[in-house]
């Protein structure tokens, strides 16, 4: 169903790549000030139901083109995706129609315990099996293409069969879906498991990425050595932003998103950390290869 | 094959969660866990203690965002206390984290170190009730006109659907004061409260949310209609507690309480609506 998705036209797909994710604090400022950015992502989950958050959401989009970045599918359960919530997300999609809907590669529940993070998979057959089954429920109920993230992760599996951007790959071939490269999560990852970002980044099928996302994260130390936690809650590293000019020269023009969601700023911080990403995905397309231009 | 793979994956993430879920990493759970995951660097526990601490932390701040005025009366260091051991003993079960602490206010009543403010349970219950309204579904309001063509005799078996942003809390303590005093950041301590209880009704208007506080013939009527009971069935306590069904029915029109609205069938004593 992948091709099918993207050769129809979306409404409401932005004219400028770099967005920002949208987040409560800026409800009003966003509607007031509307900064140039190209649209908003927002995570679904806290629009199910009514009221006032889904009025806010109502008002941004009449301004916007919207992305829905969905945390709670627990795509990679062995448990069948929740209809509930599946259900409650395609209330959200029908009503806002977003020009991307997304979830991640990892796990969130299993039997009655839901854990709100991100939780990490073994990159095996199996977990291959579990997500196409999950993805393609999905993709029907929805009925359209959605993007899977690239986690971040603290733990890696010895069981694995393949390497994540490998399984990345698999997996959106596989089922049809779309990648979302989140080259923060790529960065903190090599540092926790030693491997070299840009490699994993040239191995990702350019054809297969329909969105990029940026971020900050935090060094932790423990007493034998340190991790990189991805915590959403500062400037994007410079690190991360030279994988993602590397990324823009590899992939093109792709809609990009800076996440910032605790110890949030000024809107006006995160619109110009966006501008950022505006400039370099430009730049890119004066004087690189636009390779994964979707369009 | 696949069946031998499939059991291990589902093993796997049992094991996973049982070495997360706890106040501290399980070490048992985390050695179950050698050999199925890399192991370098940092150490294998330490690791797995930052998703321990994630969604400790994350639980946590969704349950203290819920309860503002429970955190207000303890302060900041008994809440997170009271809030770190909920956490671990009452885990999410569902996976909308803005939902999750429904059970809060009876674990906060039954926390033996808040014993002594015996209100507590009640203001998270006004405060979870607050919660699900916020998040409740848009409706749309019946108006007092739409049952104005209804045939007199009828108004007798007629009962009122509730929004479902609507709850009721009835208090054994003035909870009315407590609200007041926890807004305007007043020391409850200080404060000398009324010795009555409360009746209170919580409601989104026009996506404000409101706090109320009802007489006894406002609260029997309300939570009549809450539970599917007709006007005939409750009109004889609310005239007993000396309400007057016209100025009731006004207010709670006025205030968009309603969303529909159902004829009962035969004898309207029986609440045989459903």
């Amino acid at each position: 169903m992948g091709s099918d998705s993207r050769s129809r036209p979306i409404a409401g797909r932005p004219l400028r790549s770099a967005g920002i994710g949208l987040r409560a604090a800026h409800y009003e400022d966003v509607v007031e000030q509307r900064p140039g950015v190209g649209w908003l992502e927002v995570h679904p989950e806290n629009y199910f139901g009514g009221g006032l958050p889904r009025r806010h959401l109502h008002q941004a989009r009449e301004h916007y083109p919207l992305s829905l970045h969905a945390v709670g599918l627990s795509l990679g359960s062995t448990e069948a995706v929740d209809a509930a919530h599946l259900g409650q997300l395609k209330e959200l999609v029908d009503l806002f129609d977003p020009f991307l809907v997304s979830d991640h590669v990892s796990w969130s529940a299993s039997g009655n315990a839901h854990f709100p993070d991100l939780l990490p998979l073994p990159y095996t057959g199996e977990t291959l099996e579990r997500l196409i089954a999950n993805l393609d429920r999905v993709q029907n109920v929805l009925q359209r293409q959605i993007l899977v993230e690239n986690p971040s992760t603290y733990v890696s599996y010895a069981i694995d069969e393949m390497v994540e951007s490998e399984f990345m790959n698999e997996v959106a071939c596989a089922s049809g879906c779309g990648i979302l490269l989140d080259v923060n999560n790529v960065f903190v990852q090599s540092y926790n498991h030693s491997f070299d970002p840009f490699e994993y980044v040239a191995r990702i099928r350019p054809d297969l990425v329909g969105e990029i996302h940026l971020a900050g994260h935090t060094e932790r130390s423990f007493d034998d050595a340190t991790l990189l936690i991805d915590t959403h809650n500062r400037h994007v590293g410079p690190e991360v932003w030279a994988l993602y000019e590397f990324a823009c020269e590899r992939f093109g023009e792709v809609p990009s998103l800076v996440e910032w969601d605790s110890d949030i700023p000024d809107l006006g911080v995160l619109v110009a950390e966006s501008d950022k990403a505006q400039e370099i995905v430009e730049r890119s397309l004066v004087g690189g290869v636009s390779a994964g231009a979707a369009d | 094959m696949v069946g031998y793979l499939r059991v291990r994956l589902t093993e796997l993430q049992t094991r996973f969660s049982q070495a997360i879920r706890g106040a501290e990493i399980a070490e048992a759970e985390v050695d179950a866990l050698r050999g199925v995951m890399a192991e370098g660097g940092v150490a294998l526990e330490n690791r797995l203690d930052v998703y321990r601490n994630n969604v400790l932390v994350g639980c946590a701040k969704a349950v203290v965002g819920a309860f503002p005025m429970v955190e207000s009366l303890v302060g900041e260091e008994f809440m997170r206390a009271a809030v770190d051991h909920y956490v671990v003993e009452h885990p999410p079960t569902e996976l909308n984290l803005n939902l999750y602490g429904s059970s809060f206010p009876e674990f906060i009543g039954s926390y033996p170190p808040a014993a002594e403010v015996d209100y507590l349970a009640d203001v998270a219950c006004l405060e979870w009730a607050w919660q699900e309204g916020f998040y409740a579904p848009d409706e749309a309001v019946l108006d007092i006109s739409e049952i104005a063509t209804l045939d007199p005799d009828a108004l007798a078996n007629l009962s009122l659907r509730t929004g479902s942003s609507i709850a009721l809390i009835r208090s054994a303590h003035p909870l009315d004061e407590i609200v007041d005093a926890c807004r305007s950041d007043q020391d409850i301590g200080e404060l000398a409260l009324s010795q009555r209880g409360a009746d209170m009704l919580i409601l989104r208007q026009d996506y404000r949310l409101q706090m109320h506080r009802l007489t006894a013939p406002e609260y029997t009527f309300l939570a009549g209609m809450m539970r599917g009971a007709s006007i005939a069935a409750v009109f004889d306590e609310i005239v007993d507690l000396g309400g007057e069904l016209g100025p009731l029915m006004q207010k709670f029109f006025g205030l968009g309480c309603f969303v529909g609205y159902a004829l009962m069938v035969g004898n309207p004593q029986q609440e045989d609506i459903s």
